[in-house]
């Protein structure tokens, strides 16, 4: 047993005799108010555990950390030796001091230890996850196809005569074949079977006329929740699953139901099905109910969002098609924008959706469908947007020609609600109707700002807009005795790192609508460093999901969910790779102010 | 004054010139010392370890902390054994007294010592090295208790001064250690010791 309290990280990693070795070298040091523990050209050659008081991190002027009871200082400076920020006694503080040869010695003995100290912040998160993960169930979403038993696929010659076919399956008790023919490869399934009775086709007719060479497949190494996505998205229940190019393996839906209790493939068949608004009431339900249960079998935000997108997708699909007449739904491209339309909103935040409609056609009945279909999304869970931005509102209605003339008015000063209004409109999807409308609306888009280099760096200062989000820990310190300190997530950190890449994608001709999409692709174009496209990419998952933790609670407690989270009800790894998320932040936005000269406006 | 005189005697009585560095008043390092007994009366208490550790300027070597278990002559009375945990097992792999002692006055050398109820635990140390070096220890004695009392005093001279370890814990906010043992103690003083230290009256 250690005489002082190790069970907090990274120290939990320890094993009790590492904690031992390591408490016997460790000495305590006392600091009073306002004396510096470390900074700027010191030789760091310890680790500080606070054991009692306050400790400030100082860049300058500005706090940019603040360190309790059991917080740690400071990792990174340990690594590298030399610090640029100033460790500065704020209440009177009792420090445990590790010296640096033993912690350096026990990294190199225990690997998840040293992880904490020498990974990037990126692979820091993967150590909070993995722990999490560890205690929580496994569940699809983070397993790979290779993961579920496949089924073994049979394999027969397109030559095969039906007759044989039917004893081949039943001899080897399998629902599907799959077919080769030459260099195709086909399935024939038990259902095709009705076909051919009711056709009369005459059994022996060679299996390759009537088997399905349009086959969707999956890779082996390939998330299982890809595979999911794909069958619900074409409405098929097989896949063929490849490796290195060879079938492996079928993939079935009743495999990957099994996997999943929750059944998100039911939800999308009970949308599909839907004839009535009030059933597509109770599948956005079922939504939420979804989100919750696989949140909290440790599904990452980032895939959770994807599949609520999906699932999002089909019901604005079904229910426009429920509202809207026919004529208008072909004539027409609904969007959806904004977090909607980056697969980013996890919890119905925002409605965020707009109707293209072609030029010429009839403007009577448009208002009331739209109406219709607002007011449906309300139902549904979607709380009205604040900023009005809905098809129920006419300012959202555009023929092709007025948004080319909108488009064009808010290319020309992006500021205050132009810009807004610009960058939500940049992040739209079509959900249904004709998805021209919209990708000839972002064409225009583009080729108005093509040549106009100062537009980006207007678009791109909003980022500035909100205080640099590090800063707001210095409200802990101060707002703490008039009631609880609460952080702003979207202004602190998910609005930065989502309108900076916004930017840079407008600016590089990327096309992806979802924040990681386009980091990867500005990764390829070499616009941002691969390290860096990784730590924000980490930084933005950790934050929507803390956001979807902090709203999951809020919705059980009968409340909205927000943006606004109180950083002493984390956990104290979860409040340390708070600081962490924000601090690449910081750097994203200095990189980013860099990048588009932001400091000569 | 006094005092002075008294140290000129304790180093005419000391017999074994090893221990000279004792009357060696080190410039800036202290010692915060603590011990288990098997009593609180002075006469029939019997040491069961000893901590101690050092204290250089606004630092605790904890890294060298000074932790030894005594064997007792005679079992430790029932019920200290539920306020220190010593069972006799325990103590049965510790050392002697005259042992033990004899590396303590070389952990302390000619540092102050600093303790809460530091006369107790002196003068059952002393019950050992005075037949060990010949004189009682020579060093400076920082006793916690009176300091508090003169930093409570000054800030409210009318008042009641509660002089429990507890209240000294909690109201110079010193960490509670999980462990209750002589070297935890010697610790815990000497955090008490220093944020006294910073309130000026170190």
């Amino acid at each position: 047993m250690t005489r002082f309290d190790f069970n907090h990280p990274p120290f939990d990693q320890l094993e009790p005799a590492e904690r031992q070795t390591l408490e016997a070298q460790a000495d305590i040091v006392f600091f009073g108010d306002d004396e510096t523990i470390l900074g700027p050209g010191d030789t760091v050659d310890a680790l500080w555990i606070v054991l009692k008081g306050i400790v400030r991190e100082m860049a300058g002027d500005e706090v940019i950390g603040v360190y309790r009871k059991d917080d740690v200082f400071d990792a990174r400076a340990l690594v590298t030796g030399a610090t640029a920020h100033r460790f500065v006694v704020h209440e009177e503080a009792l420090l445990l001091s590790l010296p640096r040869a033993a912690l350096i010695a026990l990294t190199e003995r225990n690997l998840r230890f040293g992880a904490y100290f020498f990974a990037s912040v990126s692979e820091k998160f993967g150590v909070l996850s993995e722990r999490s993960g560890s205690r929580e169930l496994q569940t699809l979403l983070t397993a790979t196809v290779g993961d579920v038993e496949l089924r073994t696929p049979v394999c027969v010659e397109g030559s095969l005569s039906l007759r044989e076919a039917a004893r081949t399956m039943k001899e080897n008790k399998v629902k599907s074949l799959l077919v080769r023919d030459g260099e195709r490869l086909g399935i024939y399934t038990t259902t095709d079977f009705r076909e051919v009775i009711i056709e009369g086709i005459p059994y022996d007719t060679p299996l390759a006329s009537l088997a399905n060479f349009r086959l969707a497949s999956v890779s082996r190494d390939d998330f299982l929740f890809n595979a999911l996505l794909t069958m619900t998205r074409s409405n098929i229940r097989r896949l063929v699953v490849l490796e290195g190019g060879e079938a492996v393996g079928i993939l079935s839906q009743v495999d990957v139901l099994s996997y999943f209790s929750n059944h998100s493939h039911l939800i999308a068949q009970r949308i599909a099905r839907a004839t009535t608004l009030a059933e597509l009431a109770g599948a956005a339900r079922q939504i939420t109910r979804l989100t919750s249960i696989l949140n909290s079998h440790g599904v990452k935000p980032v895939q959770l969002a994807r599949l609520v997108q999906t699932l999002n997708a089909q019901l604005f699909e079904r229910t426009w098609a429920l509202v809207a007449p026919g004529e208008l739904v072909a004539n027409s491209c609904l969007v959806v924008m904004g977090s909607e339309g980056r697969g980013e909103q996890i919890l119905k935040t925002d409605q965020d959706n707009a109707l293209i409609i072609r030029d010429g056609f009839p403007a009577d009945g448009v208002e009331a469908a739209c109406q219709a279909f607002s007011a449906a999304l309300e139902q549904f869970g979607y709380p009205p947007c604040p900023g009005g931005i809905m098809v129920s509102n006419a300012a959202w209605r555009f023929t092709e020609s007025a948004l080319a003339g909108q488009l064009r008015q808010w290319t020309w000063q992006p500021a205050g609600d132009a810009l807004m209004n610009l960058a939500i409109f940049v992040d739209a999807e079509a959900v249904t109707g004709d998805a021209g409308l919209l990708a000839s609306a972002k064409a225009r888009l583009r080729e108005l700002i093509a040549d106009d280099a100062a537009f980006y760096a207007r678009f791109a200062a909003a980022i500035e807009q909100f205080d640099t989000p590090l800063g707001m820990f210095a409200q802990l310190l101060t707002r703490e005795a008039d009631g609880e300190a609460v952080l702003d997530l979207k202004k602190g950190g998910i609005f930065p790192i989502v309108h900076g890449t916004r930017a840079l994608a407008l600016e590089n001709g990327v096309h992806a609508c979802n924040t990681h999409e386009r980091l990867l692709e500005l990764a390829r174009l070499g616009v941002l460093a691969d390290e860096m496209v990784e730590e924000v990419g980490e930084a933005l998952a950790f934050l929507l999901g803390i956001k979807l933790e902090s709203g999951l609670a809020a919705l059980e407690d009968g409340q909205v969910p927000g943006n606004l989270i109180a950083p002493e009800r984390l956990s104290a790894p979860e409040r340390d790779l708070l600081k962490d998320a924000f601090a690449v932040v910081k750097r994203y936005k200095q990189q980013l102010r860099h990048h588009f000269k932001l400091g000569s406006f | 004054m006094l005092a002075a005189i008294k140290r000129g005697w304790q180093k005419h009585s000391l017999r074994d010139e090893r221990y000279l560095a004792l009357f060696d008043e080190h410039p800036d390092e202290l010692v915060s010392v603590d011990c288990e007994t098997t009593s609180l009366n002075v006469g029939e208490a019997e040491l069961l370890s000893i901590g101690a550790v050092k204290i250089r300027g606004n630092r605790i070597i904890a890294s060298e902390t000074f932790d030894v278990l005594v064997r007792p002559e005679h079992r430790p009375e029932a019920k200290n054994v539920s306020v220190h945990g010593l069972r006799p097992r325990d103590l049965s792999a510790g050392l002697t007294p005259a042992d033990a002692v004899g590396r303590l006055l070389d952990f302390i050398g000619g540092r102050a010592l600093v303790g809460y109820y530091l006369e107790f635990d002196v003068a059952v140390l002393n019950k050992y090295v005075k037949p060990l070096i010949g004189c009682t220890l020579p060093n400076r004695q920082v006793e916690l208790s009176a300091r508090y009392y003169d930093y409570k005093f000054r800030q409210h001279p009318d008042s009641h001064v509660d002089l429990k370890l507890q209240t000294l814990i909690d109201e110079l906010k010193v960490p509670a250690l999980p462990r209750h043992d002589a070297a935890g103690d010697a610790i815990t003083a000497a955090m008490l010791y220093l944020a006294l230290k910073q309130r000026g009256f170190g």
